[in-house]
């Protein structure tokens, strides 16, 4: 091997040593803020008055229906909305012309004592309800801890002709939201 | 025989040497110590915790400021700092809505860290977040010159949905300074 070749390797050797040299020749120095937490609370309801059992009912005859919903008192948040939908399964008899779902009407649905929630005040049937389109019931505030009353009015439709002995069972769900 | 051993005795004794010494020349090194302490805190240290926290939070919230103060109280100065922070989340993704609405870095000068040209919205979503600030690490920032502080304002953001209910986000901020 040549004496430049020799030096060459020499130089390019001194050279990576020397940019070692440089690299830990810095210095630093480090501190932390540990433990940095950002929780969140959570927004939990409950409702009293339900389930409801309704026996009897006969075209015109009708009934209201409470639901106390309140904010739990270990929420978050306070509400400023309201809304209700329903999921309703027909027990028919067999034959039966119609389901009872269709001549059962929801002809008022109030919060602690307003006035009517339903869209222009038209009355609904409960087979309109499909479990996932929400009643809007307005703004009710509700801090944690407090409640609102919902008062549900539903009615046979008094030309109902069929329908003796069924039922209609199913889940009325209200959402509160923040 | 004898003439030889003369000689070189005569040699030996002839060659005087004196020494002085030139002591306790002493080659000590400097050093970069950087401590913090939280805003209203007088406790200074390497670590603090909980500079930056909150509870129950809701969408929306505006969790207000808090801030880190730093001092180098080694023996020369820094020449750059770096910010980096690492994120855990119990419900993924939701520190992409821990909001980061102001970030002042003060080194003696005054950095706005929002001005679009520090932090910018990495992951497009609309807003800077604490995702954004742990994807880019601010390094090579001006060292404070003696003192320096970290600003930062956050809100939990309006549209953090429910899966966010009851979750948490864990946030570890570290500070370098370089020689």
């Amino acid at each position: 091997m040549s004496k430049k070749i020799l030096l060459s390797i020499l130089v390019i050797v001194v050279a990576i040593g020397l940019v070692g040299v440089g690299t830990y020749a810095l210095w630093s120095v480090k501190v932390t803020s540990e433990d940095n937490v950002f929780a969140s609370g959570d927004l939990e309801a409950t409702v009293a008055g339900g389930p409801i059992t309704v026996d009897g009912m006969y075209p015109g005859g009708y009934g209201d229906y409470t639901f106390t919903v309140t904010n739990a008192a270990d929420s978050a948040v306070k509400t400023s909305g309201l809304s209700m939908t329903g999921l309703f399964v027909n027990n028919n008899v067999p034959g039966s012309p119609g389901l009872l779902s269709d001549v059962l009407w929801v002809t008022s649905v109030t919060v602690d004592g307003g006035a009517n929630k339903l869209p222009g005040g038209n009355k609904i049937c409960l087979s309109a309800f499909n479990g996932t389109d929400y009643l809007d019931l307005g703004a009710v505030t509700l801090n944690p801890g407090d409640s609102a009353d919902v008062v549900v009015t539903i009615e046979m439709d008094i030309n109902a002709e069929g329908n003796m002995n069924e039922s209609v069972t199913g889940d009325i769900t209200f959402q509160l939201a923040q | 025989m004898l003439c030889v051993v003369l000689v070189v005795a005569g040699i030996t004794m002839a060659t005087w040497t004196t020494g002085v010494t030139s002591r306790d020349n002493v080659f000590a090194t400097g050093d970069l110590d950087l401590i913090i302490r939280n805003e209203g805190s007088w406790v200074w240290d390497e670590h603090v915790h909980a500079t930056w926290s909150a509870t129950n939070m809701y969408p929306g919230q505006d969790l207000g400021m808090g801030a880190v103060h730093f001092i180098n109280s080694g023996s020369f100065e820094g020449q750059s700092f770096d910010l980096a922070v690492s994120n855990t989340s119990t419900v993924a993704d939701m520190d992409k809505f821990i909001e980061i609405t102001h970030m002042q870095y003060e080194n003696g000068k005054g950095h706005n860290m929002l001005d679009g040209h520090h932090l910018h919205d990495v992951n497009l979503n609309g807003w800077i977040d604490l995702d954004d600030l742990e994807s880019q690490p601010q390094l090579a920032l001006s060292a404070p010159s003696t003192t320096g502080a970290l600003y930062m304002r956050y809100r939990f953001h309006p549209d953090a949905g429910n899966q966010f209910q009851a979750a948490s986000v864990t946030a570890d901020f570290t500070f370098t300074l370089h020689q």
